[in-house]
């Protein structure tokens, strides 16, 4: 694949596939703006280190996630051993509401799911249905409910634990 | 169904931060991507670059002192060159016209090999009976051969009258000693090790290096 062709192709992935690498973002950095710009282009580089290995062994779509993911993983764990300073004036005044910690919690219990069954749960809670879902990924209806149920599942205990 | 209604309460904030980070996300464009890609491009190579550096100053170190180490001076070795040229002079032949040279060693070989000697031995052979018996009045005087030479020189390049050195070396019969002599064939012979190095090795890296710095 020559330079000019793999531009092409990674333009027309990153336009095609922009919504996946958004929830990537919404699922990792939550409301952080800053940090889901950071990761949208970490994505955008690793997609374009990875793409000349890109086999179409699997859909375009799984093949994007699944480095979406991983990139978000190891730019959490760079952060974490970042060290961080917290300006007092950016800490929240007393009396004020922070957004409603249940919602960190499903991040946090969706970010320790696999890369697959991630998807699976934030096409869900855009409402998108089993047919729509297993045309992208190419997954059979009734195995994609069977693996929702059972994520669900999972989900419920890592939540109450909280 | 029952794993739907858990998350329905989840369902109605999880499309609003997705709605959210898309707005947010809806302004990075195609380019800057681009502008990122090239800027972590460069950043590899610019990891590439120093160790490429490192390694090229090893090698120019142990190019440098290696060679020195491990020249025949120093390791008293000969010089292949001088093994070459001395391995390629004819053999002495020890005169004799009593004596076949192969008579004890014909006792050893096969019946067909002692009544046809080789090639090689005919040829022995032959140029032991050329050759005359040497005895001490029969060897010729040896020649007298200036070694070193002082001739002032009247050049004009010289205008303080200089002593120029003017080195005989003599073919085939030099009275110097064999080490000097060994010494002589290298200064003539083995081309200055550093500068070939440089020319070849470092000169390129060096350019490589000033350019790929230049382009950053």
């Amino acid at each position: 694949m020559s330079e000019k062709e793999k531009l092409q192709r990674f333009d027309q992935l990153m336009l095609r596939h922009k919504g996946l690498i958004v929830k990537v973002c919404q699922i990792y950095c939550r409301r952080d703006v800053e940090m889901a710009h950071d990761l949208y282009q970490d994505i955008a580089v690793e997609i374009w280190t990875h793409l000349d290995s890109f086999r179409e062994e699997s859909s375009e779509a799984t093949w994007l996630w699944r480095i979406a993911v991983n990139t978000a993983i190891d730019k959490l764990r760079a952060e974490e051993r970042r060290p961080k300073m917290v300006l007092v004036e950016s800490l929240p005044e007393e009396g004020t509401k922070e957004r409603p910690q249940r919602m960190d919690d499903l991040y946090e219990a969706i970010a320790h799911l696999k890369a697959e069954d991630q998807r699976l749960v934030a096409a869900r809670l855009e409402d998108r249905s089993y047919k729509e879902i297993a045309a992208e990924t190419g997954e059979n209806e009734g195995a994609l409910r069977v693996r929702y149920n059972r994520i669900v599942n999972q989900l419920r205990k890592m939540l109450k634990g909280k | 169904m029952k794993e739907d209604d858990f998350l329905n309460e989840y369902r109605q904030e999880w499309q609003q931060d997705g709605k959210a980070m898309e707005k947010a996300l809806s302004d990075i464009t195609l380019e800057q991507l681009h502008e990122g890609i090239a800027r972590h491009e460069a950043s590899r190579r610019r990891r590439w670059l120093w160790p490429m550096v490192s390694a090229a100053a090893c090698v120019a170190l142990l190019a440098t002192f290696g060679v020195r180490l491990l020249s025949p001076e120093a390791t008293g070795a000969r010089h292949p060159a001088v093994a070459q040229n001395e391995a390629s002079q004819p053999p002495i032949m020890m005169p004799t016209d009593t004596v076949t040279p192969w008579a004890d060693e014909q006792e050893d070989l096969p019946t067909a090999a002692r009544e046809a000697p080789s090639a090689q031995r005919q040829n022995n052979m032959a140029m032991a009976t050329a050759l005359p018996i040497l005895t001490e009045e029969a060897l010729p005087e040896p020649e007298v051969i200036a070694k070193e030479e002082k001739v002032p020189t009247t050049a004009p390049a010289c205008p303080s009258n200089m002593v120029e050195t003017k080195r005989l070396v003599a073919i085939g019969g030099s009275t110097a000693k064999p080490r000097e002599r060994e010494t002589e064939l290298l200064v003539n012979i083995v081309p200055p090790p550093r500068n070939t190095f440089h020319e070849a090795v470092i000169e390129p890296l060096l350019a490589l290096v000033t350019q790929d710095l230049e382009d950053y």
